[in-house]
């Protein structure tokens, strides 16, 4: 442990990888020196071992129904209790983590680098480039996100696909925003200009330079908005513009529990808490990845 | 007569993931009515000591001393609340780069009024008056329009004069300066030295020059203490730099380029 | 080796253009090193940054060997001119290593044997292998700035362009750059264009020096005119009489003779 310590910290790494991995570490020991933030991590962690894991995690099957077992309050069978239509509400909170990991991550795989290659080239070239690249930045930013999201699955029709293709639309703009601002910041800074004078070409330089300071400040702001991705999702889940039933997704699971939440309060009540705890738990991440991941430390 | 600052056994450390690091190891001296520089190079412990005498540190900082008074007022022991009078009023404080000490949205102006107001107990167009007085002062050739300007549209060498200005109308009795004049022009720098010159000579002000630039503690100071390593290795009279005894002080008067 | 005639520059603030650099010539032999000493918006940093490529739009000419440097330049010309920068702090890119700071303008310009060289400038300027793998922010002030040297060398310019690279630095550590950077000239008859505030620094490092204020040339002379004093314009010489020191009487009587209230 002390050797593997002493290797990360070397002073002198004898490889790339060394020296990656001791940046890495230090990185790493700033973060787990922060509760919340390693909380954050935990709950995250364990919402993918959770989506990973659900079958043997629950002998339920989340689409079974039993018509007998309708409405049931959590108890020794069904931990969380049953649905209006007897399905068990733990393995269908365990399978919708599924759903919200897919949509989050394909949120995360779409609208971030569109926004990261937007930003930084609309900020590195400025002139006419920045001008039009930013004010259909702008336009998109003009509507309310669920609004665009809703009118986007209108269009497209109600599923979750395209309920992913929607929020990845609705959701680069402030990635451009956020990177072409950092971008800004590098292009005149003496590393740039050395890179010129060395004949590196403007692309080059966007891609090899600018980009790789942009995605820190990028990955801090992607955790924390995906609170509000997971919110969006939920909220056309639940006005049924999402996952269509029977998928176990918790805004749909919610919207079916409403009808029956003053008297079986944990149809709609377990579903939600998952969202809310899910929901923290990226924002805790995010707030500490902000404190590692600075650009200007 | 008070000797002013007077600090002994002065130890400062931060706290860092290798452990705490000393970066100040056992410092002693005093500064009355004179010009004293702290001398040395950047990790020297010159900037800590300097912030460590306002209490100005990271709260990562440990501060020590077994004694760090100014004119008598125990600068460790006493209450926060205290320590703000002592600040700005008693003690000022020049830095090197004016952006972290001017307010960027209240006009230059304004924040000296505020300063001979807080400190001087008088009259908002008498502030004004001595406001502008003191922007002429630091040899700014336009008070007026400096006065109403916000901090970002200064220069650098217009801003560091302003906030000189702004640090002198409190009328303090100790100034601490780090780096006053690195920001400035060579032509410009001594009109600000004479300026601070004369606070000493005709007001009795103590001056803690904070440098790293020997040329300028040679002609300027009366004392110089070379530090290195957190520790002071050699105090003697500023005009004797060219013949200090020790190795340290000598390499670096050898060291720095000159006509 | 260098030769810059009637060079202005002038940059557009808002609606109006306001002149930086204004006529200014003059022309370095190969293996010399020219300094430029002025105040802060004297221009000289300009100047060398339009020799450099970095600004596109000025008049005049800009000749190296007796080629005229357009403002676009392609890969053959940048690589024969390199620049120091000022900021060693700003110069590196924070998430390279060493080795991969300086392999980018080997792999630029296609050359071969990356690793030797890399070791090769890296011994040059009195780093050992141990620093191949350190970012930045793992190097001292100092090292950064050899770092930034071996990059401006591991193409092997011809002239080599300095912003003020030792103004950030420490005295000691400054007086090493500034041998370094005399024994590298020396020993690769390097032209260098120093631009600095430092009177000092630049005497210490080039036989000719410009004076310049508000864009313009004032004065041009050698370096051991200016450490005797005997420059023409009134402006070199309090230039030198600033950098000698304070002087207590004299500035004591200007601030007498103007009367002015510090309290």
């Amino acid at each position: 442990m002390t050797a593997m310590r002493a290797w990360l910290l070397d002073e002198a790494p004898a490889s790339p990888a060394q020296a990656a991995m001791g940046r890495a570490y230090v990185a790493w020991r700033d973060f787990a020196a922060n509760p919340l933030a390693l909380t954050g991590l935990i709950i995250v962690l364990l919402l993918v071992a959770l989506a990973v894991l659900a079958p043997l995690l629950t002998a339920h099957d989340p689409y079974a129904q039993n018509l007998d077992d309708r409405l049931l309050p959590p108890g020794a069978a069904h931990w969380l209790g049953t649905d209006q239509l007897g399905r068990d509400i733990l393995a269908r909170i365990l399978y919708g983590a599924r759903i919200t990991l897919m949509i989050v991550g394909l949120v995360a795989v779409i609208a971030a680098p569109v926004g990261l290659v937007v930003g930084c080239v609309s900020g590195y070239f400025g002139g006419w480039l920045d001008v039009v690249m930013m004010r259909v930045t702008d336009v998109f930013l003009a509507f309310p996100r669920l609004i665009l999201a809703l009118a986007l699955v209108a269009a497209l029709g109600p599923g979750i696909e395209n309920a992913v293709i929607a929020l990845a639309l609705t959701a680069w703009p402030p990635y451009a925003r956020l990177a072409r601002a950092e971008a800004l910041t590098i292009r005149g800074r003496e590393f740039i200009d050395a890179a010129r004078m060395q004949g590196a070409t403007a692309w080059g330089i966007v891609f090899t330079q600018v980009m790789p300071l942009c995605t820190s400040s990028l990955i801090v702001r992607l955790t924390l908005d995906m609170a509000g991705i997971i919110l969006i999702a939920a909220g056309l889940g639940f006005l049924g513009l999402g996952a269509q039933p029977p998928a176990p997704e918790w805004g749909a699971m919610i919207a079916a529990g409403r009808q029956y939440l003053f008297d079986q309060w944990w149809v709609a009540t377990m579903p939600g808490l998952a969202i809310l705890v899910v929901s923290l738990g990226f924002n805790l991440l995010g707030d500490g990845l902000r404190d590692v991941l600075d650009p200007r430390r | 007569m008070t000797a002013g600052l007077e600090i002994a056994g002065l130890r400062v450390a931060y706290d860092s993931i290798r452990g705490p690091v000393v970066a100040v190891d056992g410092v002693d001296f005093t500064v009355g009515h004179e010009r004293v520089a702290l001398v040395g190079e950047s990790g020297s412990g010159k900037s800590t000591v300097g912030r460590a005498i306002l209490r100005l540190l990271p709260p990562s900082a440990h501060i020590a001393a077994d004694r760090m008074t100014f004119d008598g007022i125990d600068l460790l022991g006493c209450d926060e609340r205290r320590m703000r009078r002592v600040r700005g009023g008693r003690i000022g404080m020049i830095l090197q780069d004016p952006r972290h000490a001017l307010n960027p949205v209240m006009t230059v102006g304004r924040q000296i009024v505020e300063s001979y107001r807080a400190h001087g107990g008088i009259g908002g167009t008498e502030a004004r008056r001595r406001a502008l007085d003191m922007l002429a002062a630091v040899h700014i050739r336009d008070p007026e329009r400096v006065f109403a300007a916000y901090p970002h549209q200064l220069s650098g060498g217009m801003g560091q004069r302003a906030m000189i200005a702004m640090v002198l109308a409190a009328g303090p009795d100790l100034l601490i300066a780090d780096e006053p004049t690195s920001a400035l022009d060579v032509t410009v720098r001594h009109s600000v030295l004479a300026i601070l010159d004369e606070l000493v000579i005709a007001h009795g002000m103590g001056l803690l020059i904070i440098t790293h630039d020997l040329n300028l503690v040679a002609t300027f100071c009366d004392r110089a203490l070379v530090m290195r390593a957190g520790r002071i290795v050699e105090a003697l009279p500023a005009s004797g730099l060219a013949e200090a005894h020790h190795p340290y002080t000598r390499a670096l008067f050898a060291a720095a380029p000159t006509l | 080796m260098i030769r810059v005639e009637d060079l202005s520059v002038a940059f557009r603030a808002g609606g109006r253009v306001v002149p930086a650099v204004r006529g200014v010539s003059f022309a370095v032999p190969k293996g010399a090193a020219f300094g430029l000493v002025g105040e802060s918006g004297s221009g000289k940093t300009t100047v060398l940054r339009t020799i450099a490529g970095l600004i596109d739009d000025w008049d005049g000419r800009i000749e190296v060997d007796g080629v005229p440097m357009g403002a676009k330049r392609d890969r053959a010309a940048r690589r024969q001119l390199q620049m120091v920068f000022q900021d060693p702090y700003g110069s590196l890119h924070p998430r390279h290593t060493v080795a991969r700071t300086l392999a980018a303008p080997l792999r630029l310009h296609g050359v071969g044997e990356r690793d030797r060289r890399i070791d090769a400038a890296l011994a040059d300027v009195g780093l050992d292998r141990r620093f191949r793998y350190r970012y930045p922010n793992q190097l001292s002030g100092g090292q950064r700035q050899r770092v930034a040297i071996a990059r401006a060398l591991i193409l092997e310019p011809a002239i080599v362009l300095l912003d003020e690279p030792t103004s950030a630095l420490d005295v000691s550590v400054q007086a090493e750059v500034l041998d370094l950077l005399d024994r590298l000239r020396r020993e690769r008859a390097l032209t260098y264009i120093l631009v600095s505030h430092d009177l000092g620094v630049v005497v210490r490092l080039c036989e000719t020096m410009a004076v310049m204020r508000n864009g313009e040339v004032v004065e041009t002379a050698t370096a051991s005119a200016f450490r005797k004093g005997a420059v023409a314009t009134d402006y070199a010489r309090g230039l030198i009489e600033s950098s000698r020191g304070y002087r207590r009487e004299t500035r004591m009587a200007e601030v007498a003779e103007a009367g002015i209230r510090t309290t």
